[in-house]
């Protein structure tokens, strides 16, 4: 809603809720699901949830001009509360009797069990300013700040506050500046500070400072064996939890040619991120279990740079009947760890998995793992495969096992002897982007290519290591000794320790390039004419049909190369999310 | 339209769990801390993964695992990974049992409105329970890191020689052996006895250097001391491996193990404690095919 309050003075007030409510039912009836097992129960469960968020804002705008000189600007206030909540029940050994299955939960014969509680209450609150400024419409200037808090962090670190200032010279409106080539030329550096604390839900839930007690322990006593409640903290937590900062520097030019034909924009920029709040492993000694025997803590450890250039180029031709653009846009990126916090003396990295290690210096999550060389062939290339000392490196091969490099000579393949072998942030991002339009007909067109990145398939690594005895890729194809063509080794048992050495997760067996170009949407659209708009009261009606992510060019083996992994110290992992769809749809959009 | 309060309440208190700060102010916490270092063996690092070591890699079985990463870090001593979740699973069960055993030492002593004897009994049976843990880390690791107070993240403590490690295992063990009962009613067995504590003291003085004489000083109690009312030989040696007679007088010290049929996981801390599995999840991992995954 907004109010006119006076000629340069407005009020707006904004408002928004979103709820969900979602039940989810569970039934598992008699069978083995897994070859080899003994049966398990039949069970039924309940899951019913309920998610609020809403959010308010006032602000006031202002606007006012004089002589050459222009000012506008906004103050504002913001209040967001999230709430989700949660019950559940469940019940084993489903009741069937004369052939029909009993499936409430109160007609189970086994034993219930039962849930429920509070997984997210927090609420944010923030104040903000920002003034812009421009004189002759040649020098502008913005200057805005944001006070922000967060319940989620404790009394002394609830509030952050973040500024940014940005500033642009229109050069071709000074005097100085002829040119029949360029018609509008802008030059422009911004520097700005951002408040993160949105990870936190993920990371840590809603209340991460304070520490709790956990009350699923169960002791048993007495001569009936009765169990008795424990009660313990089991986690540590952190009391010093704060905003995460962002900070964004850019320096950039944009330019109109050739008759405003042909428009360039180009930006270098460097964005820091201090204080990331990341779960950062914590040693084992000190007796914490999060649950699934994960020792973890959250702390503002991490500080990550990004940096960068990006460049647009648009050409327009507007001249004939058929009006076309293109835009052809890249962004090259570097991603580097700048710190990790305290990991102990000596240590400056923080490892996620066995596989991936973020150090100083280096991007984060990089692949960190043993490099492979291929297959043995014979059994003479595995006895003469020794290190100086003579000792034989991999004595437990056999012909048709990955050969694995030794980095530090010391005559054994272990942990000591990774290195890092790749990156899965891309190295660059680009962008195609075509318009035309000829009388009633228009087409879109988008194209995204991400290049330079590595991901790690989890889900060939589990096909491929031959533990499970039933399930295997299509495409396996293993070596033998008349079918040495192939990377995959040798199919074997697992007592066989040459090919439990094969299924090693921590190396570049499982790493692939994901490169990829993409036809990320494509539209074609007709117009309807206006003959058909007087008659129906509509004003703009199109029917269009469109495709999103038709066609993929990418080496990578996997069912997507768009893959972003489980979180920060984890990305790149391809454990078998669901991949982005292939839509098409046929539509009618409207204007009345 | 009406302008939003100023005065939105941003410290919003956890509806789920009480703080460790409120809770070690009721007396009757007390107890439920105490159990909650019993509950540390029904976690899968103590009740299945330490017989890994003690009975796959001694003369008394053997693996015929699908996974072949058991076979070879246990049966056949090919250490492909020293961080293996099996292995390292009941050294982090060590500490976890540490850190709530640390926690009663911590906290106990300042609770107000709980009577002297109680607490005594308490602080005992923690330091018993500690010893026990680091008793373990001592002999299956040897220089370990000694945690000897609640923890905090920013904690590092150094590594300690192995003959550290037993020394606080001897100091625990000898302070807590006066101070613990020779025996429970009938609703208790299965906690910490003096008996318990001089035994595993005995051990302990064994382990460390061989040293016989205060080995032998500690199992007195037992044998000529007030205990030998206590412990005596059962009839029938077959006693000791029988459900029907458990806890008899051999019994110095014994995991309560019950049966839940619900049982489907090893981790007590994780909710659905309805699920977790009382006793030791050897059964399933051991058994032989159907029943069974043949790990061991």
């Amino acid at each position: 809603m907004d109010f006119k309050l006076a000629k340069w003075l407005s009020y707006r007030f904004n408002a928004g809720i979103e709820a969900s409510f979602d039940y989810t039912k569970e039934r598992r009836d008699t069978g083995i699901w897994r070859y080899a097992n003994q049966l398990p129960s039949t069970s039924i469960s309940d899951d019913r949830e309920t998610f609020t968020n809403f959010l308010i804002e006032h602000t006031l705008n202002f606007n006012k001009t004089f002589r050459d000189h222009s000012i506008n600007g906004v103050v504002g206030y913001s209040y967001q509360q999230e709430k989700r909540t949660y019950t559940s029940a469940s019940r084993l050994n489903l009741n069937t009797i004369n052939g029909t299955t009993y499936t409430t939960i109160s007609s189970a014969l086994g034993v219930p069990s039962s849930g429920g509680g509070v997984s997210a209450f927090y609420r944010l609150q923030g104040y903000l300013g920002r003034i812009n400024y421009a004189y002759k419409d040649k020098y502008l200037l913005t200057a805005s700040g944001r006070i922000d808090q967060d319940s989620r962090f404790g009394p002394n670190y609830r509030t952050g506050d973040f500024y940014s200032i940005a500033g642009s010279w229109r050069i071709s409106n000074e005097a100085f500046f002829k040119s029949n080539l360029i018609n509008d030329l802008k030059l422009r550096a911004s520097y700005g500070q951002l408040g993160i604390s949105s990870s936190l839900q993920a990371l840590g839930g809603s209340w991460p400072i304070l520490g709790y007690i956990n009350n699923n322990q169960r002791a048993i006593y007495g001569v009936n064996q009765t169990p008795v409640i424990g009660e313990s903290q089991a986690t540590i937590n952190n009391p010093d939890l704060r905003w995460e900062q962002r900070n964004e520097t850019n320096i950039g030019l944009d330019a109109f040619l050739l008759n405003n034909r042909i428009s360039v924009t180009a930006d270098v920029y460097s964005n820091e991120s201090k204080g990331v709040l990341v779960n950062v492993p914590i040693a084992f000694y000190l007796g914490a279990d999060i649950g699934n025997y994960t020792a973890t803590s959250l702390a503002n450890a991490a500080s990550i740079r990004n940096q960068g250039v990006e460049l647009t180029v648009t050409y327009r031709n507007y001249l004939h009947a058929l009006h076309w653009d293109i835009s052809v846009n890249g962004t090259t990126i570097s991603n580097k760890v700048i710190s990790v916090g305290n990991q102990g003396s000596g240590i400056n990295y923080i490892e996620g998995t066995d596989f991936i290690r973020s150090q100083v210096g280096h991007p984060m999550a990089a692949w960190f793992m043993l490099k492979t060389d291929g297959i043995f062939q014979t059994q003479d290339q595995i006895d003469n495969y020794v290190n100086k000392a003579g000792v034989k490196i991999q004595p437990n091969a056999k012909p048709g096992d990955i050969k694995y490099i030794d980095l530090n000579g010391d005559g054994t393949i272990n942990n000591d002897d990774r290195q890092f072998v790749g990156s899965p942030w891309p190295k660059f991002q680009g962008g195609l982007q075509f318009n035309a339009t000829y009388k009633s007909f228009s087409l879109n067109l988008q194209l995204v290519g991400v290049f330079g990145y590595k991901i790690y398939d989890d889900i060939r690594r589990n096909l491929d290591s031959y533990t499970q005895l039933t399930n295997f890729r299509k495409d396996i194809n293993p070596w033998t000794s008349t079918n040495t063509n192939t990377s995959d080794p040798r199919l074997g048992l697992v007592t066989d320790p040459g090919i439990n050495d094969n299924n090693r997760a921590e190396s570049d067996r499982w790493l692939e390039n994901a490169s990829y170009l993409r036809i990320r949407n494509v539209q074609l659209a007709y117009l309807l004419p206006q003959i058909f708009m007087k008659r129906s009261g509509f004003k703009n009606a199109q029917i269009f049909v469109s495709g999103q992510n038709l066609f993929t060019i990418t080496k990578y083996k996997g069912m997507d190369p768009d893959v972003e992994g489980a979180g920060i110290n984890q990305r790149g992992l391809d454990n078998g999310n669901w991949p982005p769809a292939r839509i098409i749809s046929f539509g009618i959009s409207a204007d009345f | 339209m009406v302008i939003a309060g100023c005065t939105k309440k941003l410290d919003i208190a956890n509806p789920n769990a009480p703080t460790s700060e409120d809770v070690w102010q009721t007396p009757g916490y007390a107890q439920l801390g105490v159990n909650s270092m019993y509950s540390t063996y029904h976690r899968v690092g103590l009740c299945r993964m330490q017989f890994f070591m003690n009975i796959i890699r001694s003369d008394e079985g053997f693996s015929t695992s699908p996974n072949g990463a058991l076979i070879n870090n246990f049966d056949q001593f090919v250490v492909t990974d020293y961080n293996m979740f099996e292995r390292r699973a009941f050294y982090e069960d060590c500490y976890v049992g540490i850190a709530r055993a640390n926690q009663v030492l911590d906290n106990v002593p300042n609770i107000v409105g709980l009577d002297d004897a109680s607490k005594s009994q308490f602080v005992a049976e923690a330091k018993f329970m500690r010893g026990l843990f680091y008793y373990y880390l001592a002999e299956y690791w040897g220089n370990v890191p000694l945690q000897l107070k609640t923890s905090l993240t920013t904690d590092l403590p150094p590594t300690s020689p192995r003959a550290e490690v037993f020394a606080q295992v001897e100091k625990d063990l000898s302070e807590a052996a006066p101070a613990l009962p020779v025996s429970y009613d009938a609703n208790n067995v299965g906690r910490a006895t003096r008996g318990a504590a001089y035994a595993l003291l005995g051990k302990a003085y064994l382990q460390d250097g061989n040293q016989y004489q205060k080995a032998a000083d500690a199992l007195q109690w037992l044998t000529e001391g007030d205990g030998k009312d206590v412990y005596k030989l059962t009839p029938n040696y077959r006693d000791n491996f029988v459900i029907t007679t458990e806890n008899n007088s051999e019994s110095v010290f014994e995991f309560q193990n019950a049966l839940n049929p619900s049982d489907n996981h090893d981790d007590d801390v994780n909710s659905g404690s309805d699920n977790l599995n009382y006793g030791s999840s050897i059964p399933p991992f051991f058994a032989p095919r159907p029943i069974g995954f043949t790990d061991g």
